[in-house]
């Protein structure tokens, strides 16, 4: 039987760069048709993206549906579901909703990773909070981030852009554009430092509120090269389908953390199933 | 909070066995895959509630089937309950083993039961008798299908059931609403026909000719039958009937949504909890519907009373059964994230 690696992360630029990870290292495909699913995944997906609840009082209009994980096989046919949580703060419910779906099937992921940033918080204090969450739903938490625990399933996380290291997604993507489009990059940085600096003397703040965040500006930089990448797409498009994380980016250093993790999670050994004598002892 | 069950457990009905609802609140929701034991659930409470009583034994039975032979019903409610074969001679059931706890206490429900074919009759014909005993006092014997008076040794609730065909039987509604009317009670019923349809005025019985009917006053229609309207209507009339009937006791609603369009589940359904709360009824109730789990999640925030909900998902696998409890911030979570409980 197929492992089932269950990911969760942010949003779906996390989830288009992790998928892209996946492909460049790990040789995986992303499945597309819920037949290509077994039935135990067949069944989740069946469930768990129903509309949520109309409460009467407040309903946003952009999530009358739940996106759908993004599933990829692995070159060794084991499964992956990159789930976008819709928001960091986000993520601990969504794991919340999905080990109790996943409970209610035969078959639950044999390895649970969860991939943070630490953009306007130090990633230790949400790895904290998370750790609790995990506690919460009788899980293993690993003991630090980066690391995967021993428990059943075993449970990773990871923080971009690496752990120890304040930062977001953005700040490897910039390097990787650095590296895949550097005539781009220097005309995107450009170009978004330009109103950056100009974004402080304009009159109307609120349209500039985005770019004056932390981040802004390296987010800023991206969406411009994606913007001429695949004009009138979105970035995660642009990740999913351009060079960004490609073979030749695969060995620079701002990866490195991201594809150990990766691999840590992926080649742990697999817990046995329940009620069988030991494990199948079949890593990817 | 009215919760005169506070735990269930079917230990032997029908084909369940150890089938446990634990922290029962006023309301329950009961969601699961069909043959996963909703309906024995409500079967099994309300026999728990009124063991002596023949008349919930055969409502046991005709809920699920109206046409069927009563004692053939019955003898399907016993666990393992192979069909009958009269011709090979008497037999014996299984035990029914029903457990709780009430706000009285701890009950405990066994029975058996005796088929045979009856003798002395002109055309062969089987009979029935079951044996009850509660709480290990002596066994109360009822007999099918003529059963006598209950014998009420035991404390017997008020229990009312409907279920998705209840509405499709005026005899049921008509005496419900005998009840109703004479208790001066119907007021529920009229405010809930005026959801579907504001000019209903009122709502009485007609015994005339041999012919019973309810009638139906409309500003506009003037003075027309109930069997008039669509069956969103009538159900909720026999929804309305009922828990008007169970007073300080026990609602069991087989599909709640059964015959009501998602649109008006809401208010039906949020009209239907006030009423249970200030009637002080325990509603446990099954659904495969998802508007109406967020239909009563919905109702149950407005009224600011989330502690009384509760829902159970059950699920069947190899004849055993799993069932997991959600209260109300742990639905709320299931549902905003789009998980389909049921």
């Amino acid at each position: 039987m197929s492992a089932f690696f269950y990911i969760v992360t942010e949003g779906v630029h996390d989830v288009a760069f992790v998928g892209r990870l996946l492909s460049v290292a790990h040789g995986a495909s992303r499945i597309r048709k819920l037949e290509d699913l077994d039935d135990s995944l067949r069944g989740w997906v069946s469930s768990a993206f129903k509309w949520p609840r109309f409460t009467g009082k407040h309903h946003d209009i952009e999530r009358l549906a739940v996106p759908a994980p993004a599933f990829y096989r692995l070159a060794t046919s084991h499964v992956v579901a990159l789930r976008n949580a819709q928001g960091l703060n986000e993520i601990g419910k969504t794991l919340e909703i999905d080990i109790e779906a996943f409970s209610r099937t035969q078959r639950g992921p044999d390895v649970i990773g969860v991939v943070l940033d630490s953009d306007d918080e130090p990633a230790d204090q949400r790895f904290g909070r998370l750790k609790a969450t995990i506690k919460g739903l009788k899980l293993l938490s690993p003991s630090s981030l980066g690391e995967v625990s021993a428990g059943t399933p075993r449970v990773g996380v990871f923080a971009l852009p690496e752990p120890g290291t304040a930062g977001t997604l953005e700040d490897v993507l910039l390097t990787l554009g650095d590296a895949a489009y550097p005539e781009l990059a220097a005309a995107a940085r450009g170009y978004a430092g330009h109103w950056r600096q100009q974004a402080d003397g304009e009159p109307a703040i609120a349209d500039w509120k985005e770019l004056r965040k932390p981040a802004g500006t390296k987010k800023a930089t991206i969406g411009a090269m994606t913007a001429i990448l695949k004009p009138g797409k979105s970035t995660q498009v642009s990740l999913e389908d351009n060079r960004w994380v490609s073979e030749q980016t695969k060995a620079l250093t701002c990866l490195q953390p991201c594809l150990a993790f990766l691999n840590a999670l992926l080649t742990a050994p697999i817990p046995a199933a329940e009620g069988s004598a030991e494990s199948s002892g079949d890593t990817p | 909070m009215t919760t005169i069950l506070q735990n269930l457990s079917l230990e032997a009905y029908r084909g369940i066995s150890e089938l446990s609802l634990e922290g029962l609140t006023s309301v329950n929701l009961v969601v699961g895959a069909n043959n996963s034991g909703k309906s024995s659930i409500l079967e099994a409470a309300g026999l728990l509630l009124r063991p002596p009583d023949p008349m919930q034994w055969i409502s046991a039975v005709r809920h699920r089937d109206f046409d069927m032979s009563l004692v053939d019903g019955l003898w399907s409610l016993f666990p393992r309950g192979e069909a009958l074969h009269p011709d090979d001679g008497p037999s014996v059931s299984e035990q029914i083993a029903i457990r709780a706890s009430t706000t009285n206490g701890a009950r405990f429900v066994e029975a058996r039961c005796f088929a045979s074919q009856s003798v002395g009759t002109e055309a062969a014909a089987v009979s029935a008798r079951v044996e009850v005993m509660v709480d290990g006092l002596p066994a109360v014997t009822m007999k099918f299908p003529s059963p006598g008076a209950p014998a009420h040794q035991v404390h017997v609730y008020r229990v009312f059931a409907v279920t998705p065909a209840t509405h499709y039987s005026t005899k049921a509604l008509v005496e419900h609403l005998s009840r109703v009317v004479d208790e001066g009670k119907k007021q529920l019923a009229v405010e809930l026909l005026q959801v579907f349809d504001a000019g209903v005025e009122d709502l009485d019985v007609i015994a005339s000719l041999g012919r019973e009917s309810i009638r139906v006053t409309h500003r506009t229609r003037g003075v027309v039958d109930l069997a008039s309207f669509g069956d969103g209507m009538r159900r909720s009339a026999a929804l309305a009937l009922a828990l008007t009937r169970a007073y300080q006791g026990v609602l069991l609603v087989d599909e709640i949504e059964a015959g009501i369009h998602h649109s008006v589940l809401r208010p039906v359904l949020a009209k239907l909890l006030e009423t249970a709360a200030t009637s002080q009824v325990q509603i446990l109730a099954t659904t495969h519907s998802l508007e109406a789990v967020d239909a009563i999640i919905g109702a149950m925030e407005d009224r600011a009373t989330p502690d009384a909900l509760s829902a159970f998902w059950l699920q069947r696998q190899d004849n055993k059964h799993e069932v997991r409890r959600y209260d109300f911030a742990k639905l709320c979570t299931l549902r905003d994230g789009g998980l389909d409980i049921r």
